[in-house]
Parts: structure tokens; C-alpha cells; sequence
């Protein structure tokens, strides 16, 4: 039979069977749409982060007590917390490549100003760590070299923490008191949202890092160093820098581990990116999965036609259809169902990451190439499940069809 | 050798598991262009296996088979397909329609698996044809739930005829038929075959071979007879006999 014909048999045979084709063509639909709107949503995340991320300079050096080596026993990262200001001062005298440079101790206490009492984390830190993490003080000032100097009792709020203590009146002037030492309010931050790990960026104090490490924390340790580098294009060389002055101050020789961590933002960026493919990836794969549970409905369904239509193919062997002929027809059912389905399936997509991006907080984004993947993927899924049926239907005996009840 | 059939020393066997079943024994038949046999025999003499094998739905064990010239003994399965498409129509006694195709398009079945060309044109003007032939051509869309059994029937006489066919294969076709339309659907056999067409009839029952002109007689798998009809009916007389009698009645 000629191809156009076929076609137009495969189409009233599905027409003719209306509520069964939709049901099975649903499955297929709900496969192609969840595998698009899965990965977009993944996708979507993706983007989001790498944006956050961008926020947050992208000049941004971190770095981090590494793990340490004694006699051959190795422990994990930060087993060995052993940077001093002796290490920020290392750096800030020899780097050239460096712009601001801040000690970080953070530390969580039970804080008491305003009437009200609050537990949120303390950081202490220099006058630069404004400048590298570029935020800015909304009212009031941030403390500088002198505070720095005199262990001043002074601190900067975050805007969520001044709300939670002060309610809306202004708290610059007013007194917080920290493990019991009275600190004066000299400035509020700007209100920043979330940070990438969920905490909020608001919720803080900043105090100069002098006053945490010999009034609040009673130890010469701090936990890490932040550092930006003079411009994006040099954070590698900004990098490589710092690691030499680290090692030469450790007294680290050449062929020994670092006892420490130096990562920019593009290694985050990338870390953070790679976690979203995983997860994009991981999604779309649970989609995939009820794409091909979407295969075996039509598997099912092309089985239960051939059985109920047994007859039917006796009557078209007995006429001269030729196995092929028949083998044809069910393989273009099954394929006319499935695409039906994938492109019932995208159209619903579409709609679905539209509203998602006009009426919910994720972002979900369209990708061509998964569209397409979705496409080619449904037409595969009818032609895989579709092919045995048709061959089983294909292969009756013309005699035994015929007589089929 | 201008025969339509010609088959020689033929035998089938059919094997149930271990249990071997002759169904046709050294079968010799030869049936002219134009001829109306009736092929009878009761069950299981193998009456049916014989129509099987004449109408290419199934392949001797032994022996040889012509149709119309062309030798089928050796034939692979697509050309039995196309000897079925062009040389034979089947008539079954369960008619055999497509359910949800009306009668137009059940009759066109045939012709959109031929393989000559056709055009689509042609495909609808033929089929409409054949069932103006058997006198359905104001019930073209109907389907067969909204037709008679007689008309059901019809239907699939035209589709058998739609193509040309060498020979009419009707095995029981009036096995679900009442007697009045039992008689009409011989009535267009014998017209059919006064036309010129070749046609074979399968039946168990001796009144209905009476309407051919020869019958061969099958018992376990052996052709026991093989003799004209000299006592043939013809339809036309029986249903204006029908006619009378039932006014008769009403009377």
C-alpha cells in the first residue's frame, strides 16, 4: 500500500478510538512535557545561581583552613585551624596583586538591644570587608583603622538584624550588648536578600575583627580570609600569589600539601554549576523515566488493538495486504500516537514554564535542543514499543485471523 | 490449458502436537473459466483446507496448484498476498466487513492494496461501481450495523468482485442468511456467473449446491464425487415461487 494511504488508515484507526488513543497519547504528552519542563526548570536554577554568584564580586578570594598533615595522618578540611592576623598581615604587606583584604571570625551570640534579645552571628572583621563583598552602609558609618586599632566596642547591623531588635526606629547611636559588652550602633547595611547558601545576608553584625578575637571570642585564630583582587582579568595571578606567600609563611616545602584553600568564584561558580547540571540532569532523567512508562502505555495499548482487531487483519491478509503492508500500519499507529503525544506534550510545556515564570518564584527556561531531543525521543518511543505489536499482528496466520471471534 | 484451477496430486497434513491429520489426499482437480462448482463435504472432510489452498491462504504439502496460468507451488508469502489482491475475491459466511468502515470503503480495501497504481480517483469510482453491480449503490455509506445481513453480504460480494478477480471463492455464504435472502444472494451468484465470473462455493448443504452446475463431493480428505448438477435450481423461479406462497399465507 502506498505510504499516504497507510497514513491515512493509521489516522481513522486512531480517530476511530477516540477516549483510548487521548488516554494513551496522554502518557506520551505528560513523558515530553515533564522531561522539557523538568530540565528547564533545572536549567532555570542554574542561571539563578550563576546570577547570585555574579553578585557577589567576582573578584572574590576566599581562603580556607585546608586540611592538615602530622606524621602521615591526614584530616579533612579545617581540621587544623590555624590562621592568625599574622597571616593577614603576611598577605597584605606582600601581595601586589590584591586590592582589600579582611580577617573573617564568626561566631554566633544571644544579642540584647532595644528591649528585645536576638541570636544571630557575629562577624569580626576589618574596614576593607565592606569593600570586597561591596556592600554599603545604609545610615550611620562603618568602623575603620582607628576602631580597628583600639578594639572598639562598636558593631554595624545588617538590616534584618536592626529590625528584629529596633523595630523601624533608627538604632544608630543606640547600644546592643554582646556576651554581655556593651557595643554602640555606628551604622546600618543596605538590605541584600539571600545569600547563595540560603542564610540571609541581613541577618548579621559586623564588629571590628580586634574586639571579637580579644573581647567575644578569647582565641587568635580566625576562620578565614577574604581578599579581592585588583581587577577579574588578574584573579589568577591574585591567586597563585597568595598561595606562595601562604606556603613560604607556613614554612609549607615544595612536594607538600597545602594546609590550606584559596578558591575564587569561578571555582564556586563552577562547583555551583556543576551541582545544577547534576541536579538538571538527575531531573530530567526522573521525567525520562515517566516518558518511557508513557512507551509501555502505548506498548500495552498497540497489544490490546491487535488482539481486539485480530479479525480485521485477516480481512486486509485476505485481500492482499502484505505483511509488511500490516506491519506498517500498527508501526504508524504507534508512531502517530507518540507525536501526537510529544508535540501535545511541548505545546503544554511551553504553557506550563510560561506560567511558571509569570506566577511563581522559579525560573524556568525553554531549551530548543531538549525540545527537540523531545521530539525525536517520542517518535523513538513509538517506534521501539510499536514494533513488536505490529510484527505480532504482521506475522498472523490469515486462516486463524479469519476465524477469530 | 485455458483452466482457471488446475491442481494435481495435492496432500496437507495437518500435525496436532504428535497426531498427524490428512486433510487433503491426492487431490486432482481442474476447473474451467466460467464454471460454478460447488464444493461440498461434511465437517472435517476437508472442504475447507481445499478452499484455503485455492485461495492462497495456505500452501500444499505436496503436489502443485495453478491459478489462472501462474504456477503457486513455490510462491513466497508477498506473492501469495498479490495473488490474493488480484486474482481472488472471498465471500465468507461471517461477511467479514470492516465494522466501523461503511460500505464504500469496505469494498475499496482491495484495490488500496493493489499494486498496479491506482490512482484514489479510480479506487472510489470502481468500488462504486461493484456496489451498483450488487445493487447497493444508494447505500454507500452505510456501515454495515445500519444494513441487513443479505446487504452485509453484498457488500462483500462487491468488495470480492471490486478487483477483477479469475475466481469467486464463497465459503457458506449464506450460513447466517435467512432463506429468502439466501436465495437472493444465489440469484446474484448465478447472474455473476452467467456474466462470465468463475465461481467456487463451499457448502454443506446439498439444496444450496444445487444452484451450481457441478459439485464435487469431499469425504476425509478424498474427492468422492465429481458430477454435473442435472436437478440445478434457479434462484430466480424459486423466490417468484417464495413470492406466491407467501401471498398465499397472507391471504
Amino acid at each position: 500500500m502506498k505510504f499516504s494511504r497507510l497514513l491515512k488508515v493509521a489516522f481513522i484507526s486512531i480517530i476511530r478510538v477516540k477516549l483510548r488513543s487521548l488516554l494513551t497519547t496522554l502518557g506520551i504528552i505528560i513523558g515530553t512535557a515533564s522531561v522539557i519542563i523538568m530540565v528547564g526548570v533545572g536549567q532555570g536554577a542554574q542561571s539563578n545561581i550563576e546570577k547570585q554568584i555574579q553578585s557577589l564580586g567576582s573578584n572574590l578570594i576566599i581562603i580556607a583552613p585546608g586540611s592538615s598533615k602530622s606524621g602521615g595522618v591526614r584530616g579533612g578540611h579545617g581540621s587544623f585551624n590555624r590562621f592568625t592576623m599574622t597571616d593577614v598581615e603576611n598577605i597584605q604587606e606582600q601581595s601586589i596583586n590584591l586590592g582589600a583584604i579582611s580577617p573573617v571570625l564568626a561566631r554566633f551570640f544571644q544579642v540584647i538591644g532595644g528591649g528585645n534579645n536576638w541570636n544571630t552571628q557575629v562577624f569580626g572583621v576589618s574596614e576593607q570587608y565592606p569593600l570586597i563583598r561591596e556592600w554599603k552602609v545604609e545610615t550611620g558609618n562603618f568602623f575603620g583603622e582607628r576602631e580597628i586599632a583600639g578594639r572598639a566596642k562598636v558593631a554595624v547591623l545588617g538590616k534584618e538584624t536592626a529590625e528584629e531588635l529596633f523595630g523601624n526606629s533608627n538604632p544608630v547611636g543606640e547600644q546592643i550588648r554582646i556576651k554581655n559588652i556593651p557595643f554602640k550602633i555606628i551604622g546600618v547595611l543596605e538590605e541584600k536578600g539571600q545569600s547563595m547558601t540560603g542564610r540571609s545576608n541581613d541577618d548579621l553584625i559586623l564588629i571590628p575583627i580586634s574586639s571579637m578575637l580579644y573581647r567575644l571570642s578569647g582565641s587568635r585564630y580566625i576562620s578565614f580570609i577574604f581578599a579581592s583582587a585588583k581587577s577579574v582579568e588578574n584573579i589568577d595571578q591574585a591567586q597563585n600569589e597568595v598561595i606562595k606567600i601562604m606556603r613560604k609563611s607556613h614554612n609549607i616545602n615544595p612536594g607538600q600539601d597545602d594546609d590550606f584553600m584559596v578558591q575564587n568564584q569561578t571555582e564556586i561558580t563552577e562547583a555551583a554549576t556543576e551541582t545544577s547540571q547534576v541536579m538538571t540532569l538527575l531531573l530530567g532523567a526522573v521525567a525520562g523515566v515517566s516518558l518511557l512508562v508513557g512507551g509501555i502505555g502505548i506498548m500495552n495499548i498497540m497489544y490490546v488493538s491487535v488482539t481486539e482487531r485480530t479479525r480485521e487483519i485477516g480481512i486486509r491478509l485476505s485481500v492482499g495486504a502484505r505483511e509488511q503492508d500490516i506491519l506498517l500500519q500498527f508501526l504508524l499507529e504507534a508512531m502517530t500516537l507518540s507525536i501526537i503525544g510529544g508535540v501535545f506534550g511541548i505545546l503544554f510545556s511551553i504553557l506550563t514554564i510560561y506560567l511558571l515564570n509569570e506566577f511563581s518564584n522559579l525560573t524556568a527556561v525553554i531549551n530548543p535542543l531538549i525540545i527537540i531531543i523531545a521530539v525525536l525521543f517520542s517518535a523513538f518511543v513509538g517506534i521501539f514499543f510499536g514494533f513488536y505489536p505490529a510484527k505480532k499482528a504482521a506475522e498472523l496466520d490469515p486462516i486463524i485471523a479469519l476465524r477469530h471471534e | 490449458m485455458n483452466n482457471t484451477i488446475n491442481i494435481n496430486n495435492l496432500d496437507k497434513t495437518y500435525f496436532i502436537g504428535d497426531i498427524k491429520i490428512p486433510a487433503l489426499r491426492n487431490i486432482n482437480l481442474s476447473i474451467e473459466s466460467g464454471e460454478f462448482v460447488a464444493i461440498m463435504g461434511y465437517s472435517g472432510s476437508g472442504k475447507s483446507t481445499l478452499m484455503n489452498i485455492i485461495g492462497c491462504l495456505d500452501k500444499p504439502d505436496k503436489g502443485n496448484y495453478l491459478l489462472d496460468g501462474s504456477d503457486t507451488t513455490n510462491m513466497k508469502k508477498n506473492e501469495y498476498a498479490k495473488i490474493r489482491n488480484e486474482k481472488i475475491g472471498f465471500v465468507f459466511q461471517g461477511f467479514n466487513l470492516l465494522p466501523k468502515a461503511n460500505a464504500v470503503e469496505n469494498v475499496e480495501l482491495p484495490l488500496l492494496y493493489n499494486r498496479s497504481g491506482i490512482t484514489s480517483e479510480n479506487i472510489r469510482k470502481k468500488s462504486v461501481a461493484a456496489l451498483e453491480r450488487v445493487g447497493l449503490g444508494d447505500r454507500l455509506d452505510h456501515t454495515p450495523v445500519q444494513l441487513s445481513g443479505g446487504q452485509q453480504q453484498r457488500v462483500a460480494i462487491a468488495r470480492a468482485l471490486v478487483n477483477s478477480p479469475a475466481i469467486l471463492l464463497a465459503d457458506e455464504p449464506t450460513g447466517n442468511l435467512d432463506s429468502k435472502t439466501t436465495i437472493d444472494v444465489f440469484q446474484l451468484f448465478q447472474e455473476l456467473n452467467e456474466q462470465g465470473l468463475t465461481i467456487i462455493l463451499v457448502t454443506h448443504e446439498r439444496d444450496f449446491a444445487r444452484y451450481s452446475k457441478r459439485i464435487v463431493e469431499l469425504r476425509d480428505g478424498r474427492i468422492m464425487k465429481d458430477k454435473l448438477v442435472t436437478d440445478r435450481r434457479y434462484a430466480k423461479s424459486d423466490l417468484l415461487l417464495l413470492d406466491k406462497n407467501n401471498e398465499e399465507n397472507d391471504l
